[in-house]
């Protein structure tokens, strides 16, 4: 793998994306970077400068060299110039001032990633170890720790050894396809990818465009985007056990049938403010028949029991709110997201806007919630049916 | 991450302060089920970063109403001052319970945030109070 053409084609992908601001417009990848070593020995990743010719630039770009790391770009830092030599004087220099025993190596070592140190060695023992800038001795290992229990904020921890075996392999798997589509899409097209530039990436990927990065979507008025602003509302639930009353509070609303939440919970079976309870599972259906109820029939509610990305993004292209039940909670959605980066063929971000009314007499609006990390037991969709 | 635009900023691009990421722990506080990043202003609560226990994104919710406006928004110590979280449970304790630390988790699903406060009576009996915010229950 060629670290420093794997680091410019992530670099100018995200300039390109506009994820990256204009500062890095024309910075160039400047070197094969610095070894950093986990610490169990093993090379984790290369830090590479970025720079312009004759000008020193407070930015450098982390590569993975290890597969653990999940992907090629590990992270992209603004604000410290990276001068392995100089550091390394420093580092000696504070080493002298504690009188550290005679070394013969000095590696970088990340020893709480993304946490780095210098390292000192002899004969491949560790004689002291120094936190990079403040110089500070990182504390040698303690002992073993509980279960699950993370690492306190200056302590050191080996991620290969101590990331869990499962997680590497998933992590290591990510990173062979990505190194993957890197290497074809550059073996089709030459490209020079050490100077960060978005006009040169762009005719880099011209004949695929125009291509739309993101689709996304909330609910308006009417679905002319350019007439109205989004127009839901959130409302929290009352008690610790009516998210459904919440819920369904929110869709009604969009429909202009304002009930008390204290209303609905009656309809639902719901208890009352003094005295709640949750919608048990068996009564789920219950929803369709309140919101159909709730609006004399004027909207068509039904129930999906498999929902998938698809429903959603359907139903908010039509202008409609759902009511969505994951285990043991129920919020609602009002938008979706979706990245559409298919020209490398990665993974898109798939993200709903929730509505959410946890906290109890607060909720949150959640944008975006990944879609690919939880997990969706029921949908409701109600459609007008009467005007 | 602020400035980048992915997360939603309380009061204009690249503002707000992102807090200390605290531990969301699995309802027995043993393992760890989460984090909780919180974005302040002015001492208000925005909104927060969850994160899944592999550091996943899981989602970036906000307070915020009406965004700029912080109207609404819990104050940061709601969430995040132990102290003020263990006077809430108080309000809910009877007569000669004890309260144990409290520890974020969470109720049923991940999404539903809540700091645990352990409760033993005098006769030996444990139960848990939730807080979250300014709502308290008994679990």
């Amino acid at each position: 793998m060629d670290y420093r053409k794997i680091a410019g084609a992530e670099l100018n992908l995200l300039r390109f994306l506009g994820v990256l601001p204009e500062t890095f417009e024309g910075l160039r990848v400047a070197a094969a970077g610095t070894p950093v070593y986990d610490l169990n020995g093993e090379e984790l990743f290369r830090r590479i400068p970025l720079g312009r010719q004759r000008q020193e630039t407070p930015a450098f770009v982390d590569i993975a060299v290890h597969p653990a790391l999940g992907g090629p770009l590990v992270a992209v830092s603004q604000g410290i110039v990276w001068d392995e030599k100089a550091l390394l004087e420093a580092a000696q220099l504070a080493a002298r001032k504690r009188k550290v025993k005679p070394y013969d190596t000095m590696r970088f070592v990340a020893y709480s990633v993304p946490k780095v140190a210098v390292q000192f060695l002899a004969n491949g023992q560790e004689v002291l170890m120094l936190e990079l800038l403040t110089w500070i001795p990182v504390p040698p290992p303690r002992r073993e720790r509980l279960k699950d229990e993370p690492p306190a904020n200056f302590e050191r921890w080996s991620f290969l050894e101590e990331t869990p075996r499962a997680t590497l392999r998933r992590r290591a798997k990510s990173f062979e396809e990505r190194v993957a589509q890197w290497e074809t899409v550059l073996s089709q097209r030459d490209i020079r990818l050490d100077v960060i530039s978005a006009e040169r990436f762009a005719i880099f990927v011209g004949p695929i465009e125009p291509i739309q990065f993101f689709e996304s979507r909330e609910l308006h008025y009417s679905k002319r985007n350019s007439d109205h602003v989004p127009c839901y509302e959130l409302r929290g639930q009352e008690t610790n056990v009516w998210c459904v009353g919440a819920s369904v509070q929110m869709v009604l609303d969009f429909y202009r049938y304002e009930y008390t939440q204290v209303r609905l919970a009656q309809e639902l079976g719901l208890g009352t403010l003094a005295n709640p309870n949750g919608l048990p599972y068996s009564q789920d259906g219950l929803v369709v028949t309140v919101l159909e109820n709730m609006s004399s029939q004027a909207l068509d509610a039904a129930m999906n029991t498999s929902p998938n990305f698809n429903e959603f993004r359907t139903e908010i292209l039509a202008n409609r709110p759902l009511i969505s039940f994951i285990p043991g909670h129920s919020r609602t959605v009002a938008g979706y997201t979706r990245q559409n980066i298919v020209l490398l063929g990665m993974t898109p971000f798939r993200g709903l806007l929730v509505y959410d009314p946890w906290p109890p007499n607060a909720g949150v609006i959640t944008r975006w919630e990944n879609f690919d990390t939880q997990t969706y037991r029921r949908t409701f969709t109600a459609r007008v049916t009467l005007v | 991450m602020l400035a980048s635009g992915l997360v939603q900023t309380p009061l204009a691009r690249g503002s707000g302060e992102v807090l200390e990421p605290v531990p969301i722990h699995t309802s027995d506080g043993g393992g760890i089920a989460g984090w909780f990043i919180g974005i302040a202003a002015a001492g208000r609560l925005a909104g927060f970063l969850q994160l899944a226990a592999d550091l996943a994104f899981r989602r970036s919710s906000s307070f915020q109403r009406r965004p700029p406006s912080l109207e609404g928004c819990p104050e940061v110590a709601d969430w995040l001052d132990r102290s003020r979280i263990l006077d809430r449970a108080r309000t809910r304790a009877t007569a000669g319970e004890s309260l144990a630390e409290p520890f974020l988790t969470y109720d049923q699903n991940p999404d539903r945030l809540v700091w645990a406060v352990g409760v033993t009576d005098p006769q030996g009996r444990e139960s848990t109070i939730y807080v979250a915010g300014d709502f308290v229950y008994r679990a």
